[in-house]
């Protein structure tokens, strides 16, 4: 599977909610797409995730 | 001039909307937030990596602090919508600038595209704040579309040159009766205090603060400015005239015309 366009395996990666908490993510202000669609908060715990799935954490930074 | 005014159903007190684009740090927010009393912050939305240990720009806004989340990066509707679906998610905010932009020298704005977001994304019930080129019939197309306000630019993002488009933004001002907030190119304080001078209802800055030497103390003098020009627009601008008008009374006893050389006649 894919995170942010890279590559990752890992076995233990089964949820989103286990990328959150292997890659040190604060879950308060991210947004996280699962191949292009938007998986709301409440389901990252149970959200499994396939070999294929491209994943995109998004957040907010500086801008006009 | 402490009259609130009304945008997308918010009642705000302050009409300086700053960008937190290219600031030194986010720990200047808090600062620059206290010293101008601004009630609206643009932010952007980009992915998050995972090493990343770079300040967290959330962990620096108050919470009565409305997020206006910018769409930049988005090249045509479809994108821009996306964005504004994340950042709303993100944010919990309704309120999306809408910047599209084709071109990147001039990060000119496409008109046609932001049309097109505009409308599907106050169907969706979000309150939109579109980013144009100055152009009176696009505004009232935005209008139309149920725009939450117009943000024609004053000069293209980060040039500093001020309100050069004034000819093209006084229409927008003049006929279109929703909010318009002059967006982009304002450099500094008299910029600013042209724009409200105008009668734009609200400014947005970024680049002249977030690049200044001292941001905060540039936020607070560009906050000043736009005060100074509201209350100037709000008591009413006068208009120029071609020749002198003496404002001491003419020193009457002086009676000898015959030997006053000063007259023009020729």
């Amino acid at each position: 599977m894919k995170l942010n366009g890279k590559e990752i395996k890992n076995k233990n990666i089964k949820t989103l909610m286990d990328i959150i908490v292997l890659y040190n993510y604060d879950i308060k202000n991210i947004a996280i797409l699962v191949n292009d669609h938007v998986v709301k908060k409440k389901q990252w715990k149970s959200y499994r995730l396939s070999e294929n799935d491209e994943i995109e954490i998004i957040g907010f930074v500086g801008g006009g | 001039m402490d009259k609130e005014f009304e945008i997308a159903g918010k009642k705000l007190k302050s009409r300086f909307f700053i960008g937190t684009g290219k600031l030194p740090t986010y720990k200047l927010i808090p600062d620059i937030i206290k010293k101008t009393g601004i009630e609206v912050l643009t932010v952007a939305v980009r992915r998050i990596n995972p090493a990343s240990k770079v300040e967290n720009i959330m962990d620096y806004i108050p919470k009565n602090i409305i997020i206006m989340v910018n769409t930049s990066g988005a090249r045509n509707a479809d994108e821009a919508v996306k964005i504004a679906k994340i950042g709303s998610e993100i944010s919990g905010s309704k309120w999306i600038k809408i910047e599209i932009e084709a071109d990147t020298k001039y990060l000119a704005p496409d008109n046609e595209e932001t049309i097109k977001a505009t409308k599907k994304l106050v169907q969706e019930g979000f309150s939109v704040f579109p980013y144009i080129t100055p152009d009176l019939i696009t505004a009232k197309k935005l209008e139309k579309a149920g725009a939450a306000a117009i943000m024609p630019l004053g000069s293209f993002i980060g040039t500093n040159k001020g309100i050069t488009c004034e000819t093209l933004i006084k229409p927008i001002i003049q006929e279109i009766k929703i909010p318009v907030i002059i967006d982009a190119g304002i450099g500094r304080p008299s910029h600013a205090a042209k724009a409200m001078e105008m009668g734009a209802s609200a400014i947005l800055v970024n680049t002249a603060i977030a690049i200044a030497k001292d941001p905060v103390k540039m936020a607070v003098a560009i906050d000043m400015a736009v005060k100074a020009g509201r209350i100037a627009y709000e008591i009413g601008i006068l208009a120029e005239r071609e020749f002198a008008e003496a404002s001491s009374p003419l020193t009457g006893f002086l009676k000898d015309k015959k030997n006053d050389k000063r007259n023009n006649k020729k």
